[in-house]
């Protein structure tokens, strides 16, 4: 059988038939992700627009109430987005190398950094809310002025919308590790024209639980489809990925790194004025 | 097999250079911690903008490939950044001049 399907795909190749396979367009993808992350970058700049105004009315103010904030914290979650926005570059150079292995442990490891910055976000807002300082409270209201109430809205506001990307991020990484994790297949596909090369054959073997059904039966005129997918051996230590992920791996990576930037940008406005 | 279909994936940045990158990073958000303890007056803001900027350079131009994309997708970063700087500008002209 394996000979007949070599002939087949000989023939196919011959006559310049190119199988039936999905059209891509790497280029396309890539650009209209950065169109994408240009919409993030408005998003983000306009609430960095309402800071930059009312810091420029309020400068005392907001150097008061920052001093609310820990800078260590502040730091440690820099430090852990960095290190994540390293291992997500790096997965992806992995992936384009058919690393498997490496490209789903530094995803993963990306993810891992997500969740810790989540942990440390949500360790700093609970101590305010502990402390009566989030919007609309009693002791904004009474202990502190326009000002700083001002900066503690703009405060939650920003990294609360900063820490949803931090979560979309993660899922999108996890779609992303995902997809890599799985094994390469190749797809040959044989349908109207090229399926005649393959009348007269029969069906050897069937690998999926659907397809067993079809084992001896013979390609005739009943048959409309023929899809041959092959799995590398799961045996083989190389354990390639599959480079046909890299634009997946690539765009994904490239969100992660605008919620890097954005951070960046984020920590020594709200946490070093002091 | 299929690898002909996918076209050139292009740039495969080596991970040294990545690492490279957070050691410099990791550098500038020291530097912008300890500038920040500095009492400079009014320059304290442009220096801590300026270092956040160039971290945010290094980001764009290493870990998200710019440096090894082509040109059009730099200029479509800066036309960007652009839109950004003169709205904040055409804000400021307003807000400056209130009462």
């Amino acid at each position: 059988m394996n000979r007949t399907m070599e002939e087949a795909r000989e023939k196919v190749r011959e006559r310049a038939l190119h199988p039936v396979h999905e059209h891509r367009d790497y280029t396309g993808a890539k650009v209209g992700m950065w169109l994408f992350l240009f919409t993030e970058m408005l998003l983000f700049g306009g609430m960095f627009l309402l800071y930059a105004v009312y810091r420029t009315n309020f400068p005392t103010e907001f150097h008061f109430m920052a001093k609310e904030l820990d800078v260590t914290l502040g730091c440690v979650n820099t430090l852990v987005l960095l290190t994540s926005s390293m291992t997500a570059a790096m997965s992806l150079t992995a992936v384009q190398r058919g690393s498997r292995r490496a490209a789903v442990w530094l995803l993963l490891f990306t993810i891992a950094c997500a969740g810790a910055f989540l942990v440390i976000k949500y360790f700093e807002w609970t101590a305010k809310f502990h402390h009566g300082l989030y919007p609309g409270s009693e002791v904004m209201k009474t202990q502190h002025v326009e000002g700083e109430r001002i900066f503690l809205i703009l405060y939650f506001m920003m990294t609360g919308m900063h820490g949803l990307h931090v979560v979309v991020g993660g899922i999108i990484l996890a779609v992303v590790a995902g997809q890599v994790a799985k094994r390469p297949f190749e797809v040959v596909r044989f349908g109207s024209h090229q399926l005649q090369h393959l009348r007269g054959g029969h069906v050897l073997a069937a690998g999926s639980v659907n397809g067993a059904k079809w084992e001896g039966h013979p390609i005739d005129e009943s048959v409309d489809e023929v899809e041959v997918r092959t799995t590398y051996d799961p045996e083989s230590k190389r354990g390639k990925a599959d480079r046909r992920y890299a634009t997946l791996a690539e765009n994904g990576a490239l969100y992660w790194h605008i919620v890097d930037a954005i951070w960046i940008f984020l920590f020594p406005l709200f946490y070093l004025i002091t | 097999m299929n690898e002909e279909h996918h076209g050139d994936h292009g740039h495969v940045v080596p991970y040294g250079t990545f690492a490279l990158v957070w050691l410099g990073l990791v550098i500038l958000t020291g530097t912008t911690v300890v500038a920040a303890g500095i009492d400079l007056g009014k320059t304290n803001v442009l220096v801590a903008l300026a270092i956040a900027t160039a971290k945010v350079t290094l980001v764009g131009f290493f870990f998200m490939h710019l440096k090894y994309e082509p040109r059009m997708l730099r200029i479509m970063v800066l036309i960007s950044v652009f839109v950004l700087a003169v709205i904040l500008s055409l804000t400021f002209l307003d807000t400056f001049y209130r009462p």
